[in-house]
């Protein structure tokens, strides 16, 4: 009887032990992004996450950060039609961690960061188009969850690089920066995982508005 | 204690059950060279690796069983191998395929100008349409700058090597444009009829284009519009020539954007002197309407309309009589509407289908005599692509055009008026498949079938284009083909027994693009037969037209362009050397046609074969 008794623990910790593999390895991978450095250290991380995300096809966090990994990567990486597919791969996981929280502030943060990544690629052909769709999804990631740090941080980039007679530049930048380093200040991640990105990149930009 | 034993029993079971095994190996792509960064992994598990510079992965795993071993990299297709793990694994040697779509490595370039914001490896972008001098932000302009253009500034229409402008047509998301040009009167160059902004990509092919493509025996333009509008927006903007007003409204799925505008030249005219004895000053106004809706994640609907209202009047200097100049009056009326859906089934099959009408009235005054002139052009297509398997995609499709024709005639005021009508129904039908042989090569065979209605006629037209790549930024392109044309309504009209007018393309090019510069070398070749002629030098004093004519063009155009190496400019050249000879319309022998003459001569006048050259820069 006793033994019976034990039987709902073992489910227990098969359970826990089954999730924890999960949260442990992507906590771990995503260590091993922030030290990333070049594209040689990152496509590996990169690997990594994908393979948690694909064995993991029901968990909207694994396929998050397969996309924001693969969307760093973009930025690493010298040739065009690599860094286009790259990001090519960071939206279809981005797509599918969208399908599984649709209504989640990070991923259209996220979201405008991928269209910055492509506007970077070829900045004269492709601004008008990849500013403006990086606007509309931080309106709605800001709309979500108007204390979203990052939110504030990708607007902030988008107006220091948006050209002074349409109306950017480092002086219209400056607030929205100053904004988005309050709100990283008061942002608790809710949990271990949460996306936690973006503060030094955010006051590095800040410090070059004076 | 005997819990307790249990339970460390227990909480040791995941570790004590697994014993490891190791998995290593190589990775390689089709020539032996190692994979750098592929992810290798056992599908559905986190166990994996990614292969290092020398394309060699090691790692472990405690799962037994037979299991998937997935090896992925971009530009290659995933490679999917079984793995039983319940004995000692020896080391993998898996190679890697291209995935041949995904790489365009190889792409036929024979023949077509792309311009493109989202394809790799276009050689223009559509700002470089908008922003090319001296074009007006005019799409034909632009293209007027490529090579394989005539410039004919009188016309503002495209000519393309060596051929009429009516061999030239225009397609709008792959449907025909019955009527791509604003009406103008001879001397004043006519514009396109449609705003650069409309469209994010575009395609010119100057010859050997795909089978996809009927109804010009030149060229085909190709324009693909915008999808959904990316914000809200109210736009107004006032000029010293007219005034516009848009609205642009954005939701989730849906976009709606409306326009109208107001142009008249009356104010610019004023003020720059005018050499032409205007009557009526330019004057347009046009609305337009663009709608989109998403009804599914790949499934696009997309309806364009625009009318146009345009009125212009003005004194033509009269040869005859130089005293009295006659008075010309053009006034064009023109409703175009353009509806496509396109969806994607079960990831492997694309359909593409579309609609599109376009009604247009002239109504021309010139001294006593009058012509008004009305058509209704219908055209339906259905395009459905498949991808076989990795290597092959075929597209089939189905095309029907309806046209009616109406034309009222009469040389003087106090004359009947003489009626003219062609009813025409335009039925074709085309396969085409894109097939990868090899990572080098690829090819695209195709057939056309048309039958005319009104000529009652059939015509089959081969079509086949190759490419292969020769070094890593080199590759030559080869484009073969057969072109039918039915001949203009002007003369269809005079109800002769006529039939299509034929072109067959033989196109080499060799296209290297490296370090951000281009080069392009195309020569060609053009073959015309049953060209419309008739036996008057004007239509109408003609008494007997027939398709006995013939011609031919032959050329060499040169394409370079640098973005690498002036910092911060960016320059293209492109030469065109052209020599042609025709025999139609009422030219008494073979001669070489004023369009295709620098500078420009009479035809028949210059009958030698001194060929014309031509070069044109841009530089920003």
């Amino acid at each position: 009887m006793k033994k019976l008794l034990l039987l709902p623990f073992l489910f227990l910790m098969l359970y826990a032990y089954a999730q924890g593999d999960y949260q442990a390895a992507l906590s771990e991978a995503i260590q091993q992004l922030r030290a990333a450095k070049t594209a040689e250290d990152q496509q590996p991380v990169a690997n990594k996450i994908q393979r948690i995300a694909e064995a993991e096809p029901k968990e909207w966090l694994p396929a998050y950060y397969a996309a924001y990994a693969n969307t760093g990567l973009s930025f690493l990486l010298k040739e065009e039609t690599q860094r286009d597919a790259v990001l090519d791969k960071a939206q279809t996981y981005l797509d599918r961690a969208l399908k599984l929280k649709p209504q989640e502030s990070e991923l259209f943060a996220l979201q405008a960061y991928l269209h910055q990544a492509r506007l970077v690629i070829s900045p004269m052909a492709r601004g008008m188009k990849y500013a403006g769709l990086a606007t509309v999804a931080l309106e709605k990631a800001k709309e979500l969850n108007p204390h979203n740090p990052r939110v504030y941080f990708l607007l902030g980039q988008n107006a220091f690089n948006t050209p002074k007679m349409f109306g950017g530049g480092p002086a219209a930048a400056k607030p929205i920066l100053e904004t988005a380093k309050e709100k990283y200040r008061s942002f608790t991640p809710s949990h271990a995982l949460a996306p936690a990105w973006g503060e030094q990149a955010s006051l590095a930009l800040l410090a070059k508005c004076d | 204690m005997k819990t307790v034993v249990l339970f460390t029993l227990l909480l040791l079971t995941p570790l004590l059950s697994q014993a490891q095994i190791i998995l290593q190996g190589q990775v390689l792509d089709g020539s032996g060279q190692p994979v750098v960064g592929a992810n290798v992994y056992l599908k559905g598990l986190y166990e994996g690796a990614s292969t290092d510079g020398a394309g060699a992965f090691s790692f472990t795993t405690k799962e037994t069983g037979t299991q998937t071993l997935v090896v992925s990299f971009l530009g290659f297709s995933p490679l999917e191998q079984p793995v039983n793990l319940s004995q000692p694994v020896p080391a993998f040697r898996l190679t890697l395929k291209p995935d041949q779509r995904q790489l365009q490595t190889v792409t036929i370039t024979a023949g077509a100008f792309e311009a493109s914001d989202e394809k790799r490896g276009a050689l223009l972008t559509s700002r470089d349409i908008v922003t090319t001098a001296g074009a007006s932000a005019d799409i034909m302009g632009a293209v007027n700058t490529l090579p394989g253009t005539q410039k004919v500034g009188e016309e503002g229409k495209l000519f393309v090597r060596g051929g009429d402008s009516y061999e030239s047509k225009t397609f709008i998301d792959g449907l025909l444009v019955a009527n791509p040009y604003n009406a103008s009167v001879p001397d004043v160059p006519s514009r396109g009829r449609f705003s650069p902004f409309l469209f994010s990509g575009m395609a010119f092919s100057s010859g050997g284009f795909s089978a996809e493509y009927g109804q010009a025996l030149s060229s085909a333009l190709l324009l693909q519009s915008q999808g959904l509008a990316e914000e809200s927006q109210t736009g107004f903007s006032l000029m010293s020539v007219g005034a516009s007003l848009s609205r642009t409204k954005r939701w989730q799925n849906t976009s709606l954007a409306v326009s109208g505008e107001y142009t008249n030249l009356q104010p610019y005219m004023n003020l720059v002197p005018q050499r032409r004895a205007w009557r009526h000053m330019p004057e347009t106004k046009a609305g337009s309407l663009v709608f989109r809706h998403k009804p599914s994640a790949t499934g696009l609907i997309k309806l364009y309309g625009t009318y146009a209202d345009s009125h212009l009047g003005l004194l033509q200097p009269n040869l005859d009589q130089p005293a009295s100049p006659t008075p010309i009056d053009v006034r064009n009326r023109n409703l175009f509407l353009n509806s496509t859906y396109e969806e994607t089934f079960q990831e492997k099959w694309t359909l593409q289908a579309g609609m599109a009408f376009t009604h247009t009235v002239d109504n021309l005054a010139a001294g006593d005599a009058r012509v008004n002139t009305q058509e209704n052009a219908w055209t339906g297509k259905a395009v459905l692509i498949r991808d076989l398997h990795h290597a092959v995609t075929l597209r089939t499709g189905l095309e029907v055009q309806l046209r009616g024709y109406r034309q009222q005639y009469r040389q003087r005021l106090e004359d009947d008026h003489r009626t003219a009508a062609v009813p025409e129904q335009n039925l074709a039908g085309f396969a085409e498949a894109d097939v990868y042989l090899g990572d080098k090569l690829v090819a695209r065979p195709g057939l056309r079938w048309e039958r005319s209605t009104f000529l009652a006629q059939n015509a089959l037209s081969p079509r086949l284009a190759l490419a292969y790549q020769v070094s890593t930024h080199g590759q030559v392109s080869f484009a073969y083909g057969h072109f039918y044309q039915t001949p203009e309504n002007d003369l269809l009209k005079y109800r002769q027994p006529l039939t299509f007018e034929r072109a067959a393309h033989y196109i080499l090019n060799y296209q290297r693009t490296a370090n951000q510069r281009t080069l392009r070398v195309e020569g060609y070749y053009k073959d015309y037969r049953n060209l419309v002629r008739y036996n008057a030098p004007q239509l109408l004093q003609a008494t007997e037209i027939t398709n006995g004519g013939h011609g031919y063009a032959r050329g060499v155009e040169i394409f370079w362009r640098d973005q690498k190496t002036v910092k911060g400019a960016d320059y293209w050249v492109s030469y065109s050397l052209l020599g042609s000879k025709r025999l139609y319309k009422g030219y008494p022998v073979a001669a070489r046609p004023g369009f295709a003459s620098y500078p420009q001569r009479e035809p028949g006048v210059q009958a030698d074969d001194f060929p014309n050259q031509d070069l044109r820069g841009r530089h920003r």
